[in-house]
């Protein structure tokens, strides 16, 4: 038989490996120098912000009827004024404690102006206004709430389209059970290196500076946020973002008729993107073209909750202030939204919110 | 996926002796292909049987005759094949709009990847054995390389056996010029093919997508970020080819030579898909009598070379119509000598700018999903037309920066570079090849363009 290897195989093969391992060693070392760096510059890499275990290094604390926060009790202590917050992960706090959310800061104004307020946060990643209203008239109604308040940012309105029931459509992974594999399990202990949520998010980042990455809506299944601002897309048909709204209004009404039936009224406030509150170029780091933009949707939320009888309060105004004032006031830049995230604020973000809605909702609910 | 197989093939190649080099490639070629389709890869062992036994007939055979039947007999066989797979559902069709009936019933055949490149490549070998231009390969397996060699299997080159066969004895030793030189190149091909093709590509996707909500001016920029799109994939598909196959000592020819400064579209053919001109004009244009029969029967012979080339594309009346309107550019040239050099500076500027502008044009048939909607586009253009997508101009900084590379010629200032920094090269590898996994774990990557051809 004849030789299968040639004379230096053997040679090159050593060679090789050493060549690989002095150069592997180089790639190690740069990483965990890099590792380092981060957790000592950017503690808040060491969290993945989308990780469902962990929002920016505060673990979450789920009660058992599913509202984030400590557990609430059905029935209301006398002269409590309770609070309840519905809407998506910009309500539940997705990066941010659950002490920092706009509902825990609401009811801390409240508390600071003689009200013995309490909260239930009965917000959940995902959300639709479907969801929404069906978990109100199933769970949070019988906790007897006094002030029931919806967060509105642009996802409710895209999602209330079709998401979960469109088989076309990935699975939203919040809404999944947790994947109990070993493979899951070690992806998750890779997240919670610095280096690669570091690369990851950066890697983002370049791909929509770049292009290869795009807004665009998929023409077949069209959802994505940029649906509530009227998103202009050849292929897409031009009353899509109207027929969203439409149907979106539709579900506010019947959550409306809900809580009004227990006899309690409904706030709606709107949450606005980052992009959409502020000009600056990191302000928008998936480079949204706002000339394909036709809907103003803090005012068209206006609109709808006035048709619908309802008091509103567009915060984007109010995080605007909120920087200024911060910057004014404390001498640092606040960025109001959670780091390399477009659309969930930050605790000073929240807070801007909260205000927002103690200036909407105080007057009315004075101690007794 | 395809780096990691590459860099497992071209080290393990080196360890072997030549003689199971050739194995191994063979082994790993059909490893490719199998990544696509296992079933389909009985049409390339049945191809390579037939090419290896016609050409061994036909060498062999002292009888002119048996020798035209066999060369008419693979021709019919391989053409047939691919008539089955790629046109089949397009003359069916459009029998049926012509006369409201179908003669045979409709075909849903998935396309093999590649066949329309290596249908050409046995064709051109067969054809040069026949006229003595190559011996008949003795061994079955330099055959069975020929036709499924992986790194020009998808999309080309389109390699003639001549130049190919002699490479596989295998026997190059570890040569590091020439693999700095092949890194060099696939590292070229990426950053086209990702950070220029597929960065470009949503805005062509959408204009084409529906021309009908797009302005004239929308769509210009459209079919200019489809001009851009075209060239980057298909070249850098070509320089990751050139590359891969350089890796294991066997050099494929030069696919694309600037084809963006043409001076005329007879110059534009001779630098854009190279090896597909060469094939149509040895194989094709020649054959049907080239320029020796009068000027009418050249205009004819371009016309028909051109046409089939335009349905080799793709089956479809807008490549059809694509082909026409480059044969009867390439005619007009002829006939008003358009074709000759450019005799100043002035004069090939202007003669560029046209031949572009003529190029862009021809590529709405090219892009566009049918011929209605490439009528569409040109209507839409020619009549100012307005629409309701915000207008997008990254095309024309995209077109610039493909120019000036040109012009300067950065991609052998590249090269050379690259020799002469290698241990550059080896980081600026490491680090593309990490920047690449995070791009494609984000980004939709798509195929290349080529590989629907």
């Amino acid at each position: 038989m004849s030789q299968i290897f040639n004379d230096k195989a053997l040679a090159n093969l050593k060679t090789t490996v050493r060549y690989i391992a002095v150069d592997l060693s180089k790639v190690l070392l740069a990483i965990v120098l890099l590792e380092a760096l981060l957790q000592v510059i950017a503690p808040e890499y060491t969290n993945n912000i989308w990780d469902r275990e962990f929002t920016g290094g505060h673990p979450i604390v789920v009660s058992s009827p599913g509202n984030r926060g400590p557990m609430v009790p059905i029935e209301k202590a006398p002269g409590e004024l309770r609070i309840l917050a519905m809407g998506d992960s910009t309500t539940f706090g997705t990066g941010i404690a659950a002490e920092d959310t706009w509902p825990a800061q609401l009811a801390t104004i409240f508390q600071k102006n003689g009200a013995k307020a309490t909260y239930i946060n009965g917000g959940h990643e995902g959300y639709t206004l479907k969801d929404i209203n069906t978990v109100y008239r199933n769970l949070w109604s019988q906790y007897q709430p006094d002030l029931v308040v919806l967060a509105v940012d642009n996802d409710l309105v895209s999602m209330t389209w079709i998401r979960r029931d469109d088989k076309s459509v990935t699975a939203n992974p919040y809404l999944q059970p947790i994947a109990k594999s070993k493979l899951a399990d070690l992806k998750n202990q890779l997240k919670i290196f610095a280096t690669p949520s570091w690369l990851n998010i950066n890697a983002q980042k370049c791909l929509y500076f770049l292009g290869l990455a795009n807004n665009n809506l998929k023409a077949d299944a069209p959802l994505g946020a940029a649906l509530a601002f009227g998103w202009q897309q050849a292929d897409l048909p031009p009353d899509l973002a109207e027929r969203a709204w439409k149907q979106f209004e539709t579900y506010l009404s019947v959550l409306r008729d809900s809580v009004a039936a227990d006899g309690r009224s409904l706030a709606v406030v709107y949450v606005p993107n980052r992009f959409m509150a502020f000009d600056g170029f990191s302000d928008n780091e998936r480079q949204v073209p706002r000339g394909r933009l036709t809907i103003d949707a803090g005012k068209r939320l206006g609109e709808i909750s006035k048709s619908l009888g309802l008091p509103y309060v567009d915060s984007t105004e109010g995080v605007r202030r909120g920087r200024s004032q911060i910057a004014q006031q404390e001498s640092r830049f606040a960025a109001m939204y959670i780091k390399f995230d477009n659309t969930h604020l930050d605790k000073d973000g929240n807070k801007a919110v909260a205000e927002d809605l103690f200036g909407l909702l105080g007057k009315s609910n004075q101690p007794r | 996926m395809f780096l990691g197989f590459l860099v497992v093939v071209v080290y393990v190649y080196y360890l072997l002796t030549p003689h199971y080099r050739r194995w191994f490639l063979l082994l790993a070629s059909y490893s490719f292909y199998w990544a696509w389709s296992v079933p389909y890869s009985i049409l390339m062992v049945c191809y390579t049987l037939l090419a290896y036994k016609t050409a061994r007939i036909i060498e062999s055979s002292n009888k002119p005759k048996n020798r035209t039947t066999a060369l008419i007999t693979f021709l019919v066989v391989v053409i047939s094949t691919l008539f089955v797979f790629k046109y089949a559902n397009f003359f069916l069709d459009s029998g049926y709009s012509l006369f409201g009936f179908r003669l045979w019933p409709q075909l849903n055949l998935l396309l093999p990847l590649g066949i329309s490149f290596y249908t050409f490549s046995t064709i051109s070998y067969i054809v040069d054995v026949y006229k003595g231009v190559t011996k008949a390969k003795e061994s079955i397996l330099d055959v069975g390389l020929y036709v499924i060699f992986f790194p020009s299997l998808l999309a080309g080159p389109i390699v003639r056996a001549e130049v190919l066969m002699p490479q596989f004895a295998c026997n190059a030793s570890v040569d590091w010029m020439v693999i700095r030189s092949g890194i060099a190149q696939i590292v070229w091909g990426m950053l086209k093919k990702v950070y220029v093709a597929d960065s470009i590509a949503p805005i062509a996707n959408e204009v084409f997508a529906s021309p009908e909500n797009v302005s004239a001016l929308g769509l210009v920029l459209g079919t200019l970020a489809y001009t851009v799109q075209v060239y980057c994939d298909f070249s850098g598909y070509s320089d990751i080819a050139i590359g891969s196959a350089r890796l294991l000592g066997i050099e494929l020819p030069k696919n694309f030579e600037k084809p963006y400064l043409a001076y005329s579209i007879t110059d534009f053919w001779r630098r854009w898909h190279i090896s597909l001109s060469n094939w149509l004009r040895d194989y094709l244009y020649i054959p049907l009598g080239g320029n020796r029969g009068g000027n009418l029967r050249t205009y004819a012979n371009l016309m028909i070379t051109m046409l089939l080339g335009g349905l080799w594309h793709g089956a479809g009346w807008n490549w059809v119509v694509w082909g026409g309107l480059q044969g009867a550019m390439l005619s007009i040239e002829r006939a008003t000598k358009l074709s000759s050099k450019p005799t100043s500076k002035m004069n090939y500027v202007i003669r560029w700018l046209i031949t572009l502008f003529l190029i862009c044009t021809s590529w709405i048939f090219f892009r566009a999903s049918n011929l209605d909607s490439a009528i569409v586009v040109l209507q839409r253009i020619l009549t100012f037309a307005d629409g309701r997508i915000p207008i997008d101009y990254r095309p024309l900084f995209y077109m610039a920066t493909i120019l000036l590379v040109e012009w300067w010629d950065l991609k052998q200032k590249w090269m050379s570079w690259t020799q002469n920094h290698p241990n550059s090269l080896k980081w600026i590898t490491y680090a593309m090849a990490i920047a690449l996994m995070f791009t494609f774990a984000g980004a939709s990557s798509s195929n290349f363009l080529y590989f629907q051809f």
